[in-house]
């Protein structure tokens, strides 16, 4: 019988500076999905934690840039990602390639996130001049952004299952995968970031963050179990690979669940938060680690397969 | 020029060695086309059946002419082929030899290097079949497989035999790598190839996720790299350097409805052999909209390391970005429910304790 994989795969070498990538990628696009949610449907208590999710998102995406750009066999190319090299300044764009329809999504999101971070940078202490209670031209700035956040935190599964790799190639859960956990990362990196966080901001963030932990449990099972033999020789094969999921339900899932219901374990809800958004970090980045290394095998030496 | 060593002939300088010979040299032989025998049914060689008719010798480019509109191959492959018109490559394994002539002639033409074992140093030796090139890569453009049928239960290796099949880019009508790539260094030719501008390419390695044959490597120079087609022949009206060099027509080139017919008229013959395992690979349509090179195979695909049913990645394009968008949506919701849930909560319980002030 046939594999349900094509023998003929290659590995494409995707190791360090792309499992960071797409972490941070995530991150990045779930802390200006939370800031714009907030704007858009918070209340004023929220706007402290709006602002200083707009001064981290732009950092960030510049960060999550830098990592792709040096993974490029030749960086110094990477606008040919964007504009036509012959026919500059004409985009470059084909909807249909992930990585092209990607590169839009990054160009957008630093564009919008650019602004935000600009009008948190030069308003401090007042109120913001775009960003302002009430204001229209803010509120689709952040609808916009809310937008390209979470394309950002769900283009690179998309991606991943536009190849002809197993594992990547053989589940389309993994779009809806990277976009919940992505968006959770970025909120918990928001639970992290912010020193004082008002309660009312912090209650309506993490039970944010439990909906859509409860969506990422349930769509990684359904992803699991979609892989079927491909699974059993990519995932179950690899103990590292088994490892690194174990990590992700019960490191990055279940615990800050459990930590968020009862913060009392912790002693208190400052600390819970913190342990509970950390965790969610570990359990974020164990996740892109397990699937970039299904076909890849990535251990910390690099590519084993 | 002079020779630098007395009794040999100057050195030419490469652009010069590069151009074709002229067709009208006396001593080439003239090109045979071979009248089929009726009811001839002889051994294994591509002309056992009535083949299409094949082309003269025409007018060779000249260097320094405007690139001729139509090709006429070499005076060895003679074929005429047209801009703007498909070609391809018709691998017949059944007459392949594995004498690697295709693969070295392909490094000689492209300049491409001898891959190194990991010191850089030596030639690797694979220890696991005659074969040490293994596979096609970003600086072997052509690899001729070597497909060890052997019993390895028996120490003597006793009625053991070799399948060989020289193996290239399958240049796909509906081609993965080209549907990915980012950047547009990867194009579609006038000649219906695949071609990789590697000065565009930036090195980001899609397409090798996306290409359903394995077909492409990294080169040292960090860009993208498999075989060319040798555009820069076939802009010159020359066959390219493997078919060229294959010296049991394994390997034709051609225009691709010429080469399908005869790859048809060389399976017919092989079933009326009673081979009827023969079968072609990726000659139909239904197989990535049919390959510009295909092959003849006495074998499944898998045996010569073929996918059975190689597919496009975009085929995941419409579930994938579905599901997606479905999990954006419902992330909105549930964190607009999130916040405005306990927005509501807020007021009623500020409501209660501005009715509880006011009632005390
Ligand atoms: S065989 Fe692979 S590299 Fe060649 S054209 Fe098809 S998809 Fe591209």
């Amino acid at each position: 019988m046939p594999p349900d994989f094509n023998p003929s795969f290659v590995p494409p070498q995707w190791a360090w500076w792309v499992v960071l990538y797409f972490f941070l990628g995530g991150i990045t696009g779930g802390t200006y999905f939370a800031a714009a949610w907030l704007d858009l449907f918070g209340d004023r208590g929220d706007r402290g934690i709006v602002r200083m999710a707009h001064l981290l998102a732009f950092p960030l995406i510049l960060l999550s840039a830098g990592l792709l750009i040096v993974d490029l066999g030749r960086p110094e190319r990477f606008l040919n990602m964007i504009v036509q090299s012959e026919r500059f300044p004409l985009p470059m764009f084909k909807p249909y390639s992930p990585m092209s329809a990607g590169s839009l999504i990054l160009a957008l999101f630093g564009a919008i996130s650019f602004i935000s971070f600009l009008d948190a940078v030069f308003t401090r202490g007042r109120e913001r001049w775009l960003h302002r209670a009430g204001s229209v031209v803010g509120k689709v700035i952040s609808f916009v952004g809310g937008i390209a956040g979470l394309a950002l935190a769900g283009y690179t599964g998309w991606l991943l299952n536009v190849t002809n790799e197993p594992v990547w190639g053989t589940s389309p859960f993994i779009s809806a995968l990277f976009v919940f956990s992505g968006i959770s990362t970025g909120i918990a990196a928001i639970l992290i970031a912010a020193a004082r966080l008002p309660d009312s901001t912090r209650v309506k963030l993490e039970e944010a963050d439990n909906y859509l932990m409860g969506f990422e449990l349930l769509t990684l099972l359904v992803f699991l179990l979609t892989l079927g033999s491909v699974g059993v020789r990519f995932v179950v094969g690899q103990p590292l690979v088994v490892l690194l999921f174990a990590v992700t339900i019960i490191v990055g899932l279940l615990l800050p669940f459990l930590l968020h219901l009862r913060p009392r374990l912790l002693g208190g809800h400052r600390t819970a938060t913190a342990a509970a958004a950390a965790l969610a970090l570990v359990g974020g980045f164990a996740l892109r680690w397990a699937v970039l290394a299904g076909p890849q095998g990535i251990t910390l030496q690099g590519i084993s397969l | 020029m002079s020779s630098l060593f007395p009794g040999l002939p100057p050195l030419e300088p490469r652009a010069a060695q590069l151009q074709p010979t002229p067709p009208t040299l006396p001593n080439q032989p003239a090109p045979v086309t071979k009248e089929p025998t009726p009811g001839a049914v002889t051994g294994t060689g591509p002309s056992s059946q009535p083949l299409p008719p094949q082309p003269q010798v025409g007018t060779a480019p000249v260097p320094g002419q405007p690139v001729p509109f139509t090709g006429t191959g070499t005076p060895a492959s003679p074929v005429t082929f047209k801009r703007g018109e498909p070609v391809g490559f018709f691998t017949d394994a059944t007459l392949c030899i594995g004498c690697k002539a295709c693969e070295v002639a392909c490094k000689e033409w492209n300049q491409l290097p001898a891959e190194l074992g990991k010191d850089g140093q030596t030639l690797p030796m694979s220890g696991q079949s005659y074969d040490n090139t293994l596979h096609l890569s970003g600086t072997t453009y052509r690899h001729v497989a070597f497909v060890e049928n052997f019993d390895l239960s028996d120490p003597n290796r006793v009625g053991g035999q070799w399948s060989m099949m020289s193996d290239v880019c399958k240049h796909c009508v509906q081609a993965g790598c080209l549907e990915v790539c980012p950047t547009g260094a990867i194009m579609r030719t006038e000649f219906d190839t695949v071609y990789i501008q590697q000065d565009i390419c930036n090195g980001c390695r899609y397409c090798v996720t996306a290409c359903p044959f394995g077909v492409i490597e990294m080169t040292e120079q960090g860009v993208a790299g498999k075989c060319t087609f040798c555009y820069d022949r076939l802009q010159s009206g020359l066959t390219p350097a493997c078919a060229q060099a294959c010296p049991t027509a394994s390997i034709s080139f051609g225009p691709i409805d010429q080469i399908q017919q005869r790859a048809d008229a060389r399976l017919a013959s092989l079933h009326q052999e009673g081979r009827t395992k023969a079968q072609l690979y990726g000659r139909d349509p239904s197989m990535l909209g049919g390959l510009n090179a295909f092959f003849l195979i006495e074998d499944s695909p898998e045996k010569y390391g073929l996918p059975v049913a190689p597919q496009l990645p975009s085929r995941n394009n419409l579930p994938s970005g579905l599901l997606g968008l479905a999990a954006a949506v419902l992330t909105g919701l549930a964190s607009m429910l999130a916040f405005r849930k306990h927005r509501v909560e807020t007021v009623a319980a500020e409501g209660e304790e501005g009715g509880a002030a006011h009632a005390s």
